[in-house]
């Protein structure tokens, strides 16, 4: 089989290495005399030019209505007829062509350049035939060209400009996003000043209790948040059942205590209660988070007795009957109360004092209630 | 005759073009600074394509339209085109020996000559020797431009030289 194939292939290459010389030098022959024909063709017109004006003696002889000249060879006629006018009247010793000596050139050449230097540095009256000339000649093509140019370069100044307001918009637009960033670190820092400021105050009012400040690192959930990790712990002096302030009200308290970090229950946390009382009457009632109000922001307190008399935005502070929670911390305010269905009680809903949605710094207050148990 | 009139022509026709575009359109270009010296190329290509008289010829005149416009004394680049014209015509012989270092050689030589030549007659016979100044900031910088663009228009001319004088050789020869 292979055999076969081989003695095709070589068949093959051996008809095909015949072939091509074949072909190519009809194939060069074919462009040559194609070239030769053009260049005979060229040759024969212009050898008939030559013998149609030879033979013309006349020059009104051109309109030939068999063979009618071309505008073109109309004037190549009519300035060879003049040529030849100048060949019949010269003189055989001047047939051969003017050949200048280059050196001869060279030397008048030269004396006319340092004649007009010298001659145009004293006068201008020398230059002045130059100068028209070349006003006639090459100004209003210069002007021509300017007024092309001037177009152009207006088109590409033009453009030039519109890549420098490109990249002026870009900068801008970099300034702009730079300056937004610094605008927002600088609200916040804002807010982190007022916040605490705030803390500060709070620290004067609750100038008897030595606290620590923290930040929220972590929250549970999303908007409300019921318990939170702070960034102290136990490396900071920070324990359990610690109370947590901030923005001069009641937070929650230290449930878990890590090296570095505490968790935090805050009141609305429907798992804490907390004993407070009335700042005004000073009769107790229980402060407790609910679930289903805290999209409200609100907490409830209830198992108030039917005799007190509470009023609306009463402030509701920590009790001082309370085991884990110090007294005298503001909750909140109440902000509605009504008698219960046993009518031995009643019940209502409080504001609490800090605002839980926008919580991030906190006080930790390193005082415990001593308690007896 | 006709192709002596008409070469005239295409000759003069080249040299206002080369002005023109040498000093009213590069110029205009505004981050270049220099332009390439087309005026220089064209006196170089007939000096050296056919020979020393014409050489010279172009080079005077393209230096008298250089002078009529830029000069109050008439005459100074007339001199230098003419001289640059006359040295490239000296080198005619080797125009169809294709070697190609020649005309690059040449070419460059022919720039330098011609900025050495404008920085005396211009800078120096007025009593400025700012040569550091001007060898960085024009003539390296044309130099170069002039000898890219003697590259790209060599080949063109060549061409156009060989049309121009192709019946012009046949009529020399018969006469």
């Amino acid at each position: 089989m292979t055999k076969k194939v081989d003695e095709i292939f070589k068949e093959k290459q051996h008809s095909s290495n015949i072939t091509p010389p074949a072909k190519e030098p009809g194939k060069v022959s074919r462009i040559a005399k194609k070239y030769s024909d053009k260049i005979k063709k060229e040759k024969n017109r212009e050898r008939g030019f030559q013998e149609y004006i030879g033979k013309t003696k006349k020059e009104t002889d051109y309109r030939d209505a068999d063979n009618p000249l071309t505008p073109f060879e109309k004037v190549k006629a009519w300035f060879q007829n003049i040529f030849n006018y100048f060949k019949i009247h010269k003189s055989p010793s001047q047939k051969a062509p003017i050949k200048v000596n280059p050196k001869h050139l060279l030397i008048i050449l030269g004396a006319i350049c340092v004649a007009l230097i010298i001659l145009s540095s004293i006068s201008d009256t020398v230059a002045k035939p130059f100068k028209a000339v070349a006003s006639i000649v090459v100004t209003p093509a210069q002007k021509g060209v300017n007024t092309v140019g001037y177009w152009i370069f207006d088109k590409i100044e033009l453009l030039s400009d519109l890549k420098d307001v490109y990249d002026e918009n870009k900068e801008l637009k970099d300034q702009i996003a730079q300056l937004t960033a610094d605008n927002v670190s600088l609200r916040q820092k804002e807010a982190v000043l007022n916040r605490l400021r705030k803390l500060l105050d709070l620290k004067d009012q609750y100038v008897n209790y030595e606290t620590i400040a923290a930040e929220i690192v972590a929250k549970d959930s999303s908007d409300w948040f019921a318990t939170f990790t702070i960034s102290k712990g136990s490396n900071d002096g920070i324990a359990k059942d610690m109370n947590v302030v901030a923005e001069g009200g009641l937070v929650g308290i230290v449930i878990d205590v890590g090296p570095n970090y505490s968790t935090v229950r805050s009141i609305i946390d429907d798992d804490n209660s907390v004993s407070g009382m009335f700042e005004k009457s000073n009769d107790l009632c229980f402060v407790s988070g609910n679930i289903t109000l805290m999209k409200q922001n609100l907490i409830e307190f209830h198992d108030v007795s039917v005799s007190v008399n509470i009023s609306l935005n009463e402030a509701i502070i920590t009790s001082n009957v309370s085991s884990k929670y110090l007294p005298g911390l503001l909750i909140g305010y109440v902000n509605d109360f009504q008698l219960d269905g046993s009518e031995l009680t009643q019940s209502g809903h409080v504001v609490p004092a800090v605002d839980f949605t926008n919580l991030n710094e906190v006080l930790v207050i390193t005082q415990l209630k001593e308690t007896s148990d | 005759m006709f192709y002596r009139v008409r070469n005239f022509f295409i000759i003069f026709i080249l040299i206002i073009f080369a002005f023109i575009v040498q000093y009213t359109i590069i110029a205009r270009i505004p981050f270049l600074g220099v332009a390439p010296n087309l005026l220089l190329i064209l006196t170089f290509m007939y000096g050296y394509s056919r020979g020393k008289n014409a050489g010279m010829l172009v080079g005077f005149f393209a230096g008298l339209v250089a002078d009529v416009f830029f000069c109050e004394v008439l005459g100074f680049h007339a001199l230098i085109y003419l001289l640059i014209g006359y040295v490239n015509g000296r080198w005619n012989k080797y125009f169809y020996s294709n070697v190609i270092y020649i005309p690059l050689v040449l070419l460059l030589c022919s720039d330098a000559f011609y900025s050495i030549a404008y920085f005396i007659c211009f800078y120096v016979l007025r009593g400025r020797l700012a040569i550091g100044y001007c060898l960085t900031h024009i003539i390296v910088p044309e130099l170069l431009l002039t000898f890219v663009a003697g590259l790209l228009l060599f080949k063109p001319l060549k061409f156009l030289n060989s049309k121009m004088y192709m019946y012009y050789e046949n009529e020399e020869s018969e006469e």
